[in-house]
């Protein structure tokens, strides 16, 4: 999903419940928002201009529960090269 | 108040009026004391991560009476995903404090107390569920951390409550008035009681009709005139005296407690009052909480990730990590703590719907898996003592240490691997002392022992939930043995 006439993606984040992550996900998230603070809008899953969910799950087995925002485009992080591709991709 | 954060639950705590004894005295001021301060900062955690979006997941539910969130450890499991979920809760608290955070045992009583109330109502046209949904309700709102009281003294064990010589030994009724009952006697071993805002008592064993006096369950404040606390000694508990962040304390941040709760003659207001006298339900209501309660050992693999984790540090601190038999034990240690995370895992994924609309582990799972706790956290700590070596127990202290006449040789002659510091080798092994012979170890080893049940609780509950005729069936059909036994 591409940026349209300038305006930043506004992705709510929604994150597994981290029971024995393989990976730090809280620190992959900040250095998301770092590299992409011109191009995304990290918001939460509360706001509701958000307009796609960014799962971040500390395993493969991907737990979240993230069927109820099937109208909204959604990617997941299972591993911080997922995070590098979806900074690639918002480039 | 839907849910605390770790400083409301702190200023909270502060509110209540506990009678707390320790070393002989009364504690005037509990949440300060520097033996008690590191297990109420592990319950404080339960509430800080449930506010934290990278847990909430985990830490929180929607309450099925209020459809408000809430904290997970204030909910009643309505679906599998609920049972693995708290399973994950367990492992998730247990590796980020590497000890017991107490705040399970009034999560495991609330829902035993959903699913027995309502059998009883059942077949009494008692008015128990209800009375127990509003209490439910006072939890949640409130988010309260509950300390579920279960183990009475027992004195002699070979004799059923009435008979016993001194009828104190369990939990019982004493008087019954109009607004309630009096009842005297004690809890023993009550993790995390001075850190709970509400004590939630159930009978110890099941009962007959000659213990109907004994057959009661009811919840009260914390502070409730007569109540007492006694504080528990753990091994070297005395060092949580020398300093905040002291190296010799091993666990610089958390711990636990347990302490014997007295009830002298103390008032249940009927509302509060959950069983009384139905001695035909006590059985049932141990059952549900025990088998609850060892699914919560959950949170032993959590402190069994630290204890591996600090054994892979020491090994690269003495510069062993590439031995291959260093690398193998490590292997094992994961190995025993992954089993025990197949067993909480298991009995959640495998649980069922109760009348009550509860949702209840699989039974022979959940005492399979806390069978395995009793064995795996003591192979796991004897492994980390081994890798660990002998500087664990003879290591001088801190004070010495920090001594500028003989600190220097201790650096000196303590350091391993040149790459790292002195006192980054000592703090790894307090922490492994810490939790394989101090304090920690009350909860990874003792209370994995004897917590929710002794070894032989479980083995009996085995042998009542398995199938043996259907087993020998599978193995005649197999070799041709068609005669059916009489």
């Amino acid at each position: 999903m591409r940026h349209k006439k300038g305006r930043k993606i506004k992705p709510g984040i929604k994150y597994c419940g981290g029971c024995n992550p393989k990976y730090d996900r809280a620190d992959v998230v900040k250095k998301m928002q770092h590299v992409l603070k011109d191009k995304v809008d990290f918001g939460s899953l509360e706001d509701e201009e958000i307009s796609g969910i960014l799962v971040v799950v500390g395993c493969e087995t991907a737990c979240v529960d993230a069927s109820r925002f099937k109208k909204i485009p959604i990617w997941v992080i299972t591993q911080p090269g997922d995070a590098e591709k979806f900074i690639c991709d918002m480039k | 108040m839907p849910m605390m954060t770790s400083q409301q639950y702190e200023d909270s705590l502060r509110k209540l009026n506990l009678v707390v004894y320790m070393f002989g005295e009364r504690i005037k001021n509990v949440v300060d004391n520097p033996i008690i301060r590191p297990s109420m900062n592990a319950v404080a955690l339960t509430y800080e991560l449930a506010h934290r979006p990278e847990y909430e997941d985990i830490m929180t539910a929607t309450s099925h009476v209020t459809g408000k969130k809430i904290n997970r450890f204030t909910h009643i499991h309505q679906n599998n995903g609920d049972l693995v979920k708290k399973s994950k809760m367990g492992r998730l608290i247990g590796a980020q404090t590497g000890c017991c955070f107490q705040r399970c045992v009034g999560m495991d009583a609330l829902n035993a107390l959903s699913i027995n109330t309502y059998n009883i109502d059942a077949k009494y046209c008692t008015k128990y569920h209800e009375r127990f949904i509003d209490y439910l309700k006072y939890v949640q709102e409130n988010d309260l951390t509950c300390d579920g009281a279960m183990t009475d003294p027992k004195g002699d064990r070979s004799l059923p409550p009435h008979k016993q010589s001194d009828p104190d030994m369990f939990m019982h009724v004493v008087e019954e008035k109009k607004k309630g009952i009096i009842v005297r006697g004690a809890k023993v071993h009550q993790t995390g009681a001075v850190n709970s805002h509400e004590i939630i008592v159930m009978p110890t064993i099941s009962m007959r009709e000659a213990d109907r006096d004994f057959a009661i369950s009811f919840a009260l404040p914390s502070d409730t005139e007569g109540i007492i606390y006694i504080m528990g000694r753990q091994s070297c508990d005395t060092r949580k005296m020398e300093g905040p962040g002291n190296i010799d304390q091993g666990n610089t941040l958390y711990g636990g407690h347990e302490a014997m709760v007295i009830f002298d003659n103390v008032f249940v207001p009927w509302e509060r009052v959950f069983m009384y006298k139905e001695y035909d339900f006590a059985g049932e209501l141990v059952e549900q909480f025990a088998s609850y309660h060892r699914q919560s050992y959950a949170c032993k693999v959590g402190v069994g990730d630290v204890l591996i984790g600090a054994t892979q540090a020491i090994a690269k601190y003495n510069g062993v990590e590439m031995a291959s038999h260093v690398r193998d034990k490590i292997i094992e240690m994961n190995h025993l703590n992954e089993t025990l995370y197949c067993g909480c895992i298991a009995c959640a994924s495998e649980g069922h719907k109760e009348a009550s609309g509860t949702y209840a582990v699989d039974t022979l799972l959940a005492n399979v898996h806390k069978q395995n706790v009793t064995r795996f956290p003591f192979e796991i700590a004897r492994l980390a003592q081994d890798i660990a070596g002998g500087l664990m127990v003879t290591l001088p202290s801190q004070k010495d240490y920090d001594c500028p006449e003989i600190g220097k040789w201790m650096d000196k002659y303590f350091r391993g691997n040149a790459e790292y510091p002195t006192e980054e080798r000592m703090r790894i092994l307090r922490l492994i002392e810490n939790m394989t012979l101090g304090t920690a170890a009350v909860g990874y080893l003792t209370e994995s022992m004897h917590g929710a049940g002794s070894p032989q609780a479980q083995r009996i509950m085995i042998a009542r939930q398995v199938n043996l005729d259907e087993k020998e069936k599978l193995a005649k059909k197999l070799c041709g043995i068609k005669k059916e036994e009489k």
